[in-house]
């Protein structure tokens, strides 16, 4: 059971992540099991403080489960133009799925989370997933922009590279050496 | 069958041909007697093969032993799509890139970012191939298969010296910001970051080479992406000032960044070309910029009229190949104004008579291209 503690005074406040509404609780329902009929949302109220406000249990998160997603188109996409003012961007994409042409496409903000938004910005990489999903048995359609949050290259990788890198470097530096084909 | 853009020049022809597809940018030059030059390389959309190697084959020219030099101007990955296999393919060419990409300060940041989990092309990464490849056949051969640009540099010259391959750019002061640019890229990129960002040249193009065909009496400049310069050490304004650089005025010349005002110097026009040269632009989409804009194509057209363009930057290109129905369907309502990044690749030819200097040359154009003037 998740504990989520709840101010009476904020009260109607919608939880996001639960898509449930999580409603201000009466102290008068200490110690009693909550269902749909009372406020809203399903729970037993843990224990109430001095102030009025209470800690509620509540079930387990209602989230379905993805049973399975088949993608049938794949894009990795680098943001190249932002338009704050159109709230648009534009992209330019890579098919992953098939050996076609780059693309061109602009896309508004909306069609991305919120919490995306602040990466929203040129040269930002992104991959876009369009396929059937199966969640609860049920299928449908998606189209999932997903920004990449955090990128870094491990101490061996940088180390691998320098040490190419350092190859690569002494023997340009010995073909500086070499006679030229025709001489200027 | 047999069209005019099948034919290939005569031994004593000069050609310069350049190729643009909206984004991208490729010169195949021969500069006569069977010595062929590519400077960048484009694409095609539909198979990602480069036009100068398509164009090559063609006109019945084999790459492997006609193709001098190949040159890669900068990183800009409008430029360098399909370079390594170009160079691949050039396989008795002399590569030749802006100074600073051979570099341990390029080198480094290349390797890593050629780590990077992405599919997306990647200048530095296309370049740093083509660096390897040339390192290669040098070791091999014993013989130096790469060369640096910089300014005031001869870069390749026939055996007998009556055509030289001049860089012009990148000036000292530019080498060293682009350096000063790379090293700390690198460190950024060690630490890693909330967002891949992609390795683009900063503004402004700080290593971009520009060059000049002497050939046989006759010049032939080529602007690359240089830009004007914030400084009489950059751009330019460094050109201007240069031994090289002002030395002769050419009859020929490719439009620096794509006639963007950042590439324009009025001095270019004045001192490095004769009046009335032959002018040639690629036009660049990206996202919602165009260029030459409307201004751009104004003012070149105020210094020339004998003005080219590979194809309109005002007309899109076509749209992408359809997906299957459902997914092209909810690719609609995610994406508006889409459509493929690369257009049909135009094509300007110039060609001239190697050993009359009285005669200006010829001007065709294929697939698309068109008078500036015509640009609406």
């Amino acid at each position: 059971m998740m504990q989520v503690a709840i101010d009476i005074a904020a009260s109607n406040e919608y939880d996001k992540a639960q898509k449930s509404r999580v409603e201000a609780v009466s102290p008068r329902l200490r110690g009693r099991p909550l269902d749909d009929g009372d406020n809203g949302f399903l729970g037993t109220v843990a224990k109430q403080s001095a102030y009025g406000d209470c800690l509620i249990k509540l079930p387990n998160s209602p989230q379905t489960k993805v049973d399975s997603f088949m993608a049938e188109q794949r894009f990795e996409g680098v943001v190249t133009t932002v338009d704050y003012e159109k709230r648009s961007f534009w992209v330019r994409l890579r098919d992953l799925s098939h050996k076609s042409g780059d693309e061109e496409a602009e896309i508004l903000m909306a069609e991305v989370p919120e919490d995306d938004w602040p990466l929203i910005m040129s040269g930002a990489l992104f991959e876009w997933n369009i396929g059937r999903e199966v969640r609860d048995r049920q299928v449908r359609r998606v189209s999932d922009i997903r920004f990449r949050r955090y990128f870094s290259f491990s101490h061996e990788t940088v180390k691998a590279a320098k040490k190419k890198a350092s190859e690569l470097a002494a023997l340009l530096s010995e073909i500086n050496d070499y006679p030229t084909e025709y001489t200027p | 069958m047999t069209t005019q853009q099948n034919i290939p020049p005569s031994h004593d022809q000069i050609e310069i041909s350049l190729f643009g597809p909206g984004f991208g940018e490729s010169i195949v030059a021969h500069l006569g007697n069977g010595n062929w030059i590519i400077v960048d390389s484009c694409v095609s959309a539909n198979d990602n093969f480069p036009k100068a190697l398509g164009y090559l084959n063609q006109i019945g020219v084999d790459p492997s032993t006609s193709v001098r030099l190949v040159v890669a101007s900068h990183w800009h990955d409008d430029h360098v799509a399909g370079l390594s296999d170009t160079l691949e393919a050039c396989s008795n060419a002399i590569f030749c890139c802006p100074v600073a990409l051979g570099k341990m300060e390029f080198l480094e940041l290349a390797e890593l970012y050629s780590k990077a989990p992405t599919a997306l092309p990647s200048g530095p990464s296309e370049i740093y191939s083509a660096i390897q490849i040339a390192a290669k056949r040098s070791k091999k051969n014993k013989l130096a298969y790469l060369r640096y640009a910089k300014s005031d540099s001869m870069i390749w010259a026939s055996q007998d010296q009556s055509t030289i391959v001049y860089s012009l750019s990148p000036s000292d002061e530019m080498v060293h910001r682009s350096l000063k640019f790379m090293t700390s890229s690198y460190a950024i990129a060690k630490l890693g970051s909330k967002i891949l960002d992609r390795l683009t040249p900063n503004d402004p193009n700080d290593v971009a080479t520009a060059l000049r065909l002497d050939i046989n009496g006759r010049s032939i400049l080529l602007g690359s992406d240089l830009e004007s310069g914030s400084n009489s050490l950059t751009g330019w304004r460094a050109v201007l000032t240069s031994i090289v650089g002002s030395s002769e005025k050419s009859v020929v010349y490719k439009v620096a960044h794509h006639g963007a005002q950042s590439g324009h110097h009025n001095n270019v026009w004045s001192d490095l070309l004769h009046s009335d040269p032959c002018t040639m632009i690629t036009p660049f989409r990206w996202g919602a910029h165009r260029l030459p804009t409307a201004d751009d194509r104004a003012r070149i057209l105020g210094l020339t009229k004998n003005c080219y363009i590979t194809s309109n930057p005002n007309v899109s290109p076509p749209p992408p190949p359809k997906r299957q129905s459902k997914v092209e369907a909810i690719i609609k309502m995610t994406a508006t104004s889409r459509r493929s990044s690369v257009g049909t690749i135009g094509h300007i030819r110039w060609r001239a008579p190697l050993n009359d200097l009285s005669n200006p040359g010829d001007v065709v154009l294929f697939d698309g291209a068109l008078r500036l003037a015509e640009v609406d």
